[in-house]
């Protein structure tokens, strides 16, 4: 029986870096869809529902990824989303903001290798 | 002995000139007695016979008398006369004889016998009528001849003489005879002639006799030796003091021609002196002249009986004196030769003294007023020389003292003069320092940067001209104010910073030195670098402050917009930076298909390259927030020893690697330390990854946490390269590498001493060294047990 894939959203702005991630996770197997705003990814969170959110912070357009995250935990599906953060901004203020609104992970993206992140998504969901 | 004769003589003359002198004046005053005697006889002798002819005149001008002779007058009228011829009828001559009895004798009572009789005669001369017997009818002839002068009325004349008239009285009567005349008719009638007794004027004469007071001379009066009697014009003595008899009728016989009546009859006039008497003897007197009458009054003594009291005493002087006058001499010898001795040498000793000689007494020993004048002398003289030993000593006392005060001002004159060559030094160094002063005046006056001066309550006392420029305020707004109030500039730092401010001024009296926010006038923030240093008198007390404000905010600007650049560039280059490890990752982890060896081996060669210069970035980024203070402090309690295995664990690894042997050294008591874990973590990070990085193969690390007082004391030691000498300096420099590890150790970022010694100095802490060449190195950190203080910044440091 084929079992079902996880299906994580990747919002990232960056091509290059999207383009990276989204290949990495689908060769692991995951259902991956991707968006690279706020709007983008709202209009995907309503027709389809996610086990897991790999969000950047710095996004297209005025939103970022923790007004994202504020209106996932609003909505009514994918409020409990797991969300991963993978940005390269260190600011412990932003890292706090994202902690508290109940993210599981906060990475340095330059810093993470992509397994380590994907491991630890695969450990979650 | 010669001026004893020299003496005698002169003496002897003045004794004889003294006596001769005696002599006179006694003779004189002899003399002048005399003429006062006579004179007060002469008015005696005048009022006696102005009393005999008043009394005359007044018998003259008698009524009856008159009648008498109208009477008996010659038949003889003058037809011529003016008279009516008429023949008066008169009285009874016997009755008119009676009456003139009457009248004379109640005349002759009243005068007590004195009026002797009266004849009146008629113009011829005969007399008429008569008190006396027998003298009627006589004639007197010699009446005529005196009163009848040629065309001179007679009748004031008055006729005075003294007579013998046996008839009458024995012996001399005065007889004062005067004519008659009627009344208004200038004819003379008759004649009146009254006799009077001599006894009267005799008893003025010999008044001598009775009294002393006169000559007052005792001799003379017990001898009645004094003469006093009146020579008649004929030179006859009619009346004098001497009552005897023999001398009386001696005195009828002899005429007198000697001086006091020569010089009466002669010159009219009287006298005095020594002369000749009547009798040829030598007397002393004087004389009144009645000149009218020509007689003379004498009053007169002998010349010898006068002077023989004085030859007395003459004789006595003559003798006594030059006696006494020897005996003088002799006395004054004897005692010159008394006194002049012990006075010859008091002079002497005197004269001793004089010279200076004190020590002398003079030697006498009398026992009289010149002993006790030696006495005194020597006491004097012994006086004098203690008075002059002291005096002396005085002087001496006082030349010392004054040429002590010499001395003294001699030196207070040197003193002055040093004090006044400092001071001209000190007045040359003044108007030098004047002229620096001027200088660093001109200097801080116009100084970039803000220079202030307040008093130790931080009142402004002074500004330079930078102040408007930094502060926008001008200078006269701030003086007397407080400097780095919210009023002016001050207000932006929190409290704790001021307080810190303030403690460090002025209780440490140390300065501080620091970054401060500030605010111009009109509101607008300003970074300045201010440097505010107490200035302290020697006890150490605060005089001022200076304080001196660099405006850095462009420079700060300019470092952050450097840093910031650094920040952003270090962020974007963050991005494509996750891109090349990611495809990287992928492509050795062999998503994009199978890779051979060489592949691999370079694209790891690539990966690391990559890694490396991620790792770069995030020290810069590190770097650039230590820089920017913008790093965020999140003390926690941690557990070091806890933090310092998970570490080595992450370097276990390398450890292998390099066959490594760790050794660690726990205080196992030791309790959390609240420090922020990320920052603590960056620390050991480094400290353990350098001591292995620079250690030698199979070295040595060593890491001890202690417990040090307050503090906590972590040393990570190794065994390796050690740190050569002439760049220990430069270890916590940013991006340097030390010579001897360059080539050795070549990936680092040269950035992880100085992110240590930051956040380690930036939380309070102490970092150091120590270290030799091809020994080893070890690293000290001291972190107070207070932890890290906790700060809101911006970023967090990253780890790698």
């Amino acid at each position: 029986m084929k079992e079902k894939k996880k299906k994580i959203l990747i919002v990232e702005d960056d091509k290059s870096l999207l383009k990276a991630v989204v290949q990495r996770l689908k060769l692991k197997g995951f259902d991956v869809s991707s968006a690279c705003s706020v709007e983008d990814a709202l209009k995907i969170f309503k027709t389809e529902k996610f086990d897991a959110l790999w969000l950047d912070h710095y996004l297209v357009g005025k939103e970022n990824g923790l007004d994202l995250v504020v209106y996932i935990r609003k909505s009514e599906n994918n409020s409990d989303i797991p969300i991963f953060v993978v940005t390269n901004s260190a600011s412990s203020g932003k890292m706090n903001s994202y902690l508290k609104l109940g993210v599981k992970k906060y990475y340095i993206k330059v810093t993470v290798s992509l397994t380590q992140v994907v491991s630890d998504i695969e450990a979650v969901i | 002995m010669h001026f004893i004769v020299v003496g005698f003589l002169p003496t002897i003359v003045i004794v004889f000139i003294g006596l001769f002198s005696a002599e006179k004046v006694f003779l004189d005053e002899l003399e002048k007695n005399f003429s006062q005697y006579v004179r007060a006889k002469e008015v005696q002798v005048n009022t006696l016979f102005e009393l005999t002819e008043s009394l005359s005149r007044d018998m003259a001008s008698n009524c009856f008398v008159i009648d008498r002779l109208s009477e008996k007058k010659s038949i003889n009228i003058d037809k011529d006369s003016d008279n009516n011829g008429d023949i008066e009828v008169v009285e009874n001559t016997e009755n008119v004889d009676r009456k003139l009895f009457e009248y004379f004798d109640s005349k002759k009572n009243i005068w007590n016998d004195f009026l002797l009789g009266v004849n009146i005669m008629d113009p011829s001369g005969k007399i008429v009528f008569s008190t006396l017997e027998n003298e009627v009818n006589r004639e007197e002839r010699g009446l005529i001849d005196y009163f009848d002068i040629e065309g001179v009325s007679v009748e004031n004349l008055i006729k005075t003489e003294i007579i013998e008239e046996a008839g009458i009285h024995s012996g001399k009567i005065i007889k004062t005879s005067i004519p008659v005349f009627i009344s208004n008719d200038s004819r003379n009638i008759g004649f009146v002639s009254a006799f009077y007794d001599m006894q009267l004027l005799e008893s003025y004469i010999s008044e001598l006799s009775r009294t002393k007071k006169n000559i007052n001379n005792e001799y003379l009066d017990q001898n009645e030796s004094i003469e006093t009697y009146i020579v008649d014009s004929a030179g006859k003595i009619f009346v004098s003091s001497f009552g005897n008899i023999d001398k009386k009728n001696y005195f009828q016989q002899i005429s007198l021609n000697t001086y006091p009546v020569n010089k009466c009859l002669q010159e009219q006039k009287g006298g005095s002196g020594v002369y000749e008497s009547y009798d040829g003897r030598k007397v002393i007197g004087a004389s009144i002249c009645f000149f009218d009458k020509g007689w003379t009054l004498v009053s007169e003594s002998d010349f010898a009986i006068a002077n023989s009291g004085m030859n007395f005493l003459e004789k006595l002087m003559f003798i006594s004196v030059p006696v006494i006058f020897v005996f003088l001499l002799i006395m004054v010898y004897i005692l010159t030769l008394r006194f002049s001795a012990p006075i010859k040498k008091l002079t002497k000793t005197a004269a001793l003294i004089s010279s200076g000689n004190f020590g002398v007494a003079a030697d006498v020993r009398e026992k009289n007023e010149i002993g006790e004048l030696a006495e005194a002398f020597n006491g004097m003289a012994e006086k004098l020389r203690k008075y002059y030993g002291y005096l002396e000593e005085e002087v001496k006392k006082r030349t010392n003292q004054l040429s002590e005060k010499v001395e003294e001002a001699e030196k207070a004159k040197k003193a002055m003069m040093n004090i006044l060559e400092d001071v001209e030094d000190e007045k040359k160094k003044a108007e030098i320092l004047a002229k620096d002063l001027e200088k660093f005046m001109l200097a801080v006056e116009n100084s970039w940067e803000l220079i202030i001066i307040t008093d130790v309550d931080g009142t402004i006392l002074y500004a330079n001209k930078a102040l408007e420029r930094i502060t926008k305020f001008k200078i006269s707004e701030v003086l007397g104010k407080k400097a780095g109030t919210t009023k002016l500039w001050g207000g932006l730092e929190n409290k704790e910073f001021y307080e810190k401010l303030w403690k460090t001024i002025k209780i440490e009296k140390k300065p501080f030195v620091g970054e401060i926010r500030n605010k111009r006038k009109n509101g607008v923030g300003y970074i300045a670098l201010v440097n505010i240093s107490p200035i302290l008198d020697k006890e150490g007390n605060i005089l001022f402050f200076v304080a001196i404000q660099r405006d850095i905010t462009l420079e700060k600007d300019i470092d952050r917009t450097k840093t910031e650049f650094v920040s952003l560039a270090s962020h974007q280059l963050r991005t494509p930076l996750t891109s090349i490890n990611w495809y990287l990752e992928m492509i050795l982890d062999g998503d994009a298909g199978k890779i051979n060896k060489k592949q691999e081996e370079y694209l790891k060669e690539a990966k690391d390259g990559s890694q490396r210069m991620s790792d770069l970035v995030t020290a810069l980024l590190n770097v650039s927030r230590l820089e920017l203070g913008t790093f965020v402090v999140e003390p926690e309690l941690v557990d070091l020893l806890e933090m310092s295995e998970s570490v080595l664990k992450e370097l276990q690894l390398q450890i292998k690697n390099k066959k490594l042997k760790v050794k660690t050294l726990y205080d196992k008591k030791l309790s959390k330390i609240k420090v922020d874990p990320k920052l603590m973590r960056i620390v050991f990070q480094n400290l353990l990854s350098n001591a292995i990085k620079y250690n030698s193969e199979e070295g040595k690390l060593e890491v001890v946490i202690k417990s040090e007082n307050d503090n906590i004391r972590i040393e990570v030691t190794d065994t390796g390269y050690g740190i050569p000498e002439h760049q220990k300096d430069k270890i916590f420099s940013k991006l340097f590498r030390a010579d001897n590890v360059r080539e050795a150790v070549t990936d680092g970022t040269g950035l992880g001493l100085y992110i240590v010694k930051s956040i380690i100095e930036q939380t309070d802490g102490k970092i150091w060294f120590e270290s030799k060449e091809n020994k080893g190195t070890k690293f000290i950190v001291i972190l107070p047990k207070s932890g890290m203080k906790a700060r809101s910044g911006v970023k967090a440091l990253d780890t790698k």
